[in-house]
């Protein structure tokens, strides 16, 4: 690739990871910019078609819909890679270490004294009317105090490349393997461009995981058996829970393959039963338990929540964690740090308007054209109006959305993501990139794997990286 | 009092793996105290206790190996303590926090919200917080006289709606059109799952089975039983097993099993005076 | 193991064994047509009472409405495989997985229209190189055993099958060019001619050909090898149930006794006896064996069976109805 095609290459007005305002390559990026200027687009164009196959080969899949032929959609993979710094790594690390440690805080109080609902600094009714509310999981005391052990928070940069956290996925994140797989793809297609770097390791987080999950299994447990709970093949991460069963040398069970008896978890072996301690569950709250939650899920184990709370198994992560990731509860955080930690929170959040509070409800509904409004039930890129991009229609539609039930709405500026050079077709374009850090927590000790899913908008312009909306994804390089 | 009370599940065929979470006692509180209290059941199985979020005791029962029927008794001795609810207690009741205030007054899953709720409550609203407790009352005769005591029209999933439609029911939905009532005047009301004994004279409905009504809470006199479908406050006749929400959150049984067969379920609870 | 598991390898290998047998039937009679002119050898392929509309090859190898289609096994097998894909090695699910996409692609379609053999050969040679994956990349533990399972039961079925089908021909050999060229094909469809004319140095009798796939204690495409091999993971797979201090089930028995029928006849008796009869022994015995280690080892309690799922429980309303006053 020539120094003209680098060149050539477009800021259009936002931060790029790449290249500083005046064009020029940062200092970080020169090698790869020095690797990249070696190569033919021919040659770029080749590795990018052997990753693919190399995806789809080794199944590395998501599923939005499912094919006729049974085959499921690979991510698209980028194969320009991400780069962070060390200074900025640290940051991330500390900001987000002190965002986990503040929510399993304030989870715990919502779940057991509830100080926060007399301290008037969050309207009582948001938390315990959030659809993640878990009325049922009061008073169960969790295994050192750990509510979320996975989580997988979203960052963004603005325009002048400040990193922003955009939401908190407290749930039930995933993405973790696509930031194994695409560092073992890259290795493999383009192993040149690893030798002029040194990259912190990636590959570690399976172990990691494991020694949370043994970590939190209740003190009855001597050796403990840890398993990995998915919904099954039909859903969308059972890639994922495969891998990291795999990885992690547990057992994958589904619903079925559990059952309660004498308030223990039993699995169904070709042996006879045996005794599970700690269920690393992929599956949502409402399908867990059909005693305690939606009776009609096949997905469940029939008295589990009744044996989590006689603390005779461990959940990761626990019940009810939802109301901690409610995109209004979310305008909160600063808040929640500073009430739960006394300190100012490290990481920003994204200015937020509530809904439910008629101030800023009044402001939404009258700049509804320059803001992005978000539903704080759903995910994915979905329920969500783009305000400066979106057709009046549209926007009226929100506004009686919004005034019809202010506590499902909530809405931000429209936010300059950055972007990061990407490969299309036979040159290098700029497209918008968010980071999903994944953070480990085990009660002591906060673990930021050193990478993270560095998500792509492939469409030119598209603000939505979510992999349900066509979003890619990139190798994400934290320099040691 | 002696309470006895039997649930005896019998399946067509061969079953395993029953689970079965029961709430069926003993709650303790100010109105009643339980002496002695057993759960047994037969097949033997495994029975587990433990206080659910309510604060509710429930035990989790099992049965793994294959079996036909699953029938659990419990047994129990219980002192009500409740002779006058008309009378305030001695000291104050203390203020709901908010996460009550927000269980007991906002719909519940069995009790949405429904405007033909609010249009029959309104008249009832309380001026004032001392005119809470008579607002509850005239909210039980007005159940009582509007809604038609009858078994076999209803079921589990019958809504609120519905019952305002049909103004028929058995004492769960008459509760629940209670509960609705006073949270829909501004009063916080929960479901109470228990027992009425009577004498040989009682005339009340529900005894010989198991019962609910509604509990309302004001300032005045904290929490009170008002039974919708006797007309009458709850008293030292009433013996509560579980409070919740509504009837979702305390059903006396529930249970899944594995294997083919259709399940028939029979109740019978037997109470006698002491 | 998990149950689930254990079916899921259990089944894959089955469908993975009747693909490689499928594959190979087409090939042959295909062979079959070309030597031997006007017969028509496919019709007795279908089993009775199915209707196949168009061509009986293609009926075979990629039609979806039959669940025994070349396709339609490679599906299922690996379909299954990926539900288990973290308890089998990369390799085997890559291998699976690939050939699954290529059947998918257009092209293949295309390949089964013009074939002429090259295409089921690939196909057997990439599930046979699968079945040399799981021997060579798996610790020949559990999961193992019950991969080993499934692919000797299946092919000691799928023989004993082929003998039952082509059992006609038998009695019809009279050393005729013809009736040579059907017994290799049957021979080939066993896999097994080259093997066979080692042994008996292209005699074709039917004695020796019925004592060659069905009592051949040696060569892996017998029924007494496959049984043998059978036993042997389950005796292990029982073993461990054993060891767990649970009761094994009938099946490590029924299997001993099919397995040692088979050990203890001589092809003189077979034929005296009755050799369908003894074939369908045969095959409803693997039948059994194959319920039995379902009940026994794949749901654990045989009620539990996951098709049936959870069937709930009323939410009990604590009846009203039932009155029994003081």
């Amino acid at each position: 690739m020539t120094t003209q095609q680098l060149t050539a290459y477009e800021l259009g007005g936002f931060w790029d990871e790449m290249f500083g305002p005046d064009g020029h390559v940062r200092e970080h990026y020169a090698p790869l910019a020095q690797r990249l200027a070696t190569l033919s687009p021919q040659d770029v164009a080749r590795r990018q078609l052997a990753a693919e196959l190399s995806f789809q080969a080794r199944g590395i899949t998501f599923a939005v819909n499912q094919d006729p032929n049974g085959l499921e959609k690979i991510i698209p993979f980028d194969l320009i890679p991400r780069l962070i710094t060390p200074e900025e790594w640290r940051r991330i690390e500390r900001g987000l270490e002190q965002r986990v440690r503040a929510l399993n805080l304030f989870l715990h109080d919502v779940y057991h004294d509830q100080k926060v609902l007399r301290s008037g600094l969050i309207p009582p009714e948001l938390i315990l009317g959030a659809k993640g509310y878990r009325r049922e999981f009061r008073g169960v005391e969790v295994p050192r105090g750990v509510y979320t052990h996975v989580v997988g928070s979203d960052l963004v940069r603005d325009e002048s490349g400040r990193f922003f956290v955009l939401e908190d996925n407290l749930r039930t994140p995933s993405g973790v393997s696509y930031v194994v797989e695409n560092r073992r793809v890259l290795k493999r297609v383009w192993p040149q461009i690893f030798a002029d770097y040194d990259i912190r390791p990636v590959e570690g987080y399976p172990q990691d995981l494991l020694d949370v999950l043994r970590a939190v299994a209740q003190p009855v447990a001597n050796e403990p058996t840890v398993v990995l709970l998915s919904p099954g093949v039909y859903n969308s991460a059972f890639f994922e829970h495969a891998f990291l069963a795999k990885a992690m040398g547990i057992e994958m069970v589904q619903g079925s393959d559990l059952f309660v008896d004498d308030a223990t978890v039993f699995m169904r072996t070709t042996s006879g039963r045996r005794r599970v301690d700690v269920i690393y569950r992929r599956i949502d709250d409402d399908f867990l338990d059909p005693l305690a939650f939606r009776p009609d899920s096949l997905l469940g184990v029939p008295g589990l929540l009744a044996t989590y709370r006689m603390g005779r198994v461990s959940l990761a992560n626990a019940i009810g964690t939802g109301v901690a990731d409610d995109k209004a509860i979310y305008a909160y955080v600063p808040t929640i740090i500073k009430y739960y930690l006394g300190e100012d929170e490290i990481l920003p959040n994204v200015k937020t308007y509530v809904a439910h509070d008629p101030v800023e409800r009044a402001y939404i509904l009258e700049h509804i054209g320059e803001l992005v409004v978000k539903s704080v039930n759903e995910s994915g890129g979905y329920g969500m109006l783009i305000g400066p991009h979106a057709p009046a229609a549209d926007r009226e539609e929100y506004r009686r959305r919004i005034e019809a039930d202010p506590r499902g709405y909530i809405a931000q500026p429209t936010l300059g993501l950055s972007r990061h050079p990407s490969w299309n077709e036979d040159h290098l374009e700029g497209r918008h990139v968010d980071l999903r850090p994944f953070i480990l927590f085990s009660g002591d000790e906060v673990r930021v794997t050193p990478g993270g899913l560095t998500r792509v908008a492939l469409r030119k312009g598209s603000l939505v990286v979510n992999s349900s909306q066509g979003g890619g994804a990139k190798d994400t390089w934290v320099l040691a | 009092m002696t309470l006895r009370h039997t649930t005896r599940l019998e399946y067509d065929g061969d079953v395993v793996e029953s689970v079965m979470d029961a709430r069926l006692g003993p709650r303790s509180d100010e109105d009643q105290r339980w002496g002695r209290f057993e759960l047994r059941t037969s097949p033997v199985g495994a029975v587990r206790r433990y206080a659910d979020a309510f604060g509710n005791i429930a035990h989790l029962v099992s049965v793994a190996a294959p079996h036909r029927y699953l029938e659990v008794v419990t047994i129990g001795e219980v002192e009500t303590l409740l002779a006058d609810p008309f009378a305030p207690p001695r000291s104050t009741p203390t203020p709901l926090e908010p996460g009550e205030l927000s269980d007991y007054l906002l719909p519940s899953a069995l009790v949405p919200h429904d405007p033909g709720l609010v249009a029959l409550a309104e008249p009832h609203r309380p001026s004032a917080a001392e005119g809470a407790f008579e607002a509850a009352s005239a909210l039980m005769h007005l159940v009582y006289g509007e809604f038609t005591y009858k078994p076999d029209v209803t079921t589990v999933s019958t809504t609120v709606a519905d019952l305002l439609a049909t103004r028929t029911g058995v004492c769960q939905d008459l509760a629940h059109v209670l509960v609705g009532l006073c949270r829909a005047a501004g009063i916080p009301a929960r479901y109470v799952s228990g027992y009425i004994v009577t004498g040989a004279h009682g005339p009340k409905r529900g005894a010989g089975h198991s019962h609910a009504w509604a509990e309302a809470w004001t300032p005045t006199h904290g929490w009170r039983g008002f039974d919708p479908t006797n007309d009458l406050l709850a008293s030292e006749h009433h013996v509560k097993m579980a409070i919740g929400r509504d009837y979702r959150d305390v059903p006396p049984t529930q249970g899944t099993f594995r294997g083919a067969a259709e399940e028939r379920l029979a109740v019978e609870v037997i109470a006698r005076a002491a | 193991m998990l149950c689930r598991v254990a079916d899921d390898l259990y089944w894959m290998s089955r469908y993975v064994e009747r693909a490689i047998g499928v594959s190979r039937l087409i090939d042959v009679t295909r062979h079959l047509e070309l030597d031997a002119g006007d017969v028509d050898f496919w019709t007795p392929l279908v089993p009775e009472g199915v209707e196949v509309t168009g061509e009986i090859r293609f009926w075979l190898t990629s039609d979806e409405t039959n669940p025994n289609s070349l396709v339609t096994c490679v599906r299922n097998a690996r379909a299954l495989a990926r539900g288990v894909r973290e308890s089998i090695s990369s390799e085997m699910w890559e291998e699976l997985n690939q050939l699954h996409v290529s059947l998918t692609r257009p092209t293949s379609t295309r390949q089964v229209r013009g074939d002429t053999g090259g295409f089921h050969r690939l196909v057997r040679e990439r599930l046979q190189h699968f079945q040399g994956l799981a021997d060579a990349t798996l610790a020949h533990d559990e999961q193992w055993h019950f991969i080993e399972l499934g692919m000797y039961l299946e092919r000691a079925h799928g023989i004993a099958m082929l003998l039952r089908r082509q059992g006609h021909l038998l009695t019809k050999i009279e050393g005729s060019d013809t009736d040579l060229v059907k017994w290799l094909a049957v021979l080939r469809s066993a896999g097994c001619a080259e093997a066979y004319a080692r042994f008996y140095a292209l005699r074709i009798e039917p004695a020796r050909i019925v004592e060659f796939l069905l009592l051949n204690a040696t060569f892996p495409q017998s029924v007494r090898f496959a049984l043998t091999r059978a036993s042997e993971s389950l005796a292990a797979i029982s073993a461990l149930r054993e060891a767990a201090g649970n009761d094994p089930g009938p099946a490590p028995r029924t299997l001993g006794r099919v397995r040692s029928l088979v050990e203890h006849s001589a092809v003189d008796e077979i034929f005296e006896s009755g050799f369908e009869e003894f074939l369908s022994t045969v095959q409803s015995s693997i039948a059994a064996v194959s319920d039995e280690v379902t009940n026994t080892y794949l749901r654990d309690q045989p009620q539990a069976g996951r098709l049936v799922g959870v069937a709930r429980a009323a939410m009990l309303m604590a009846a009203q109805q039932q009155q029994q006053d003081q």
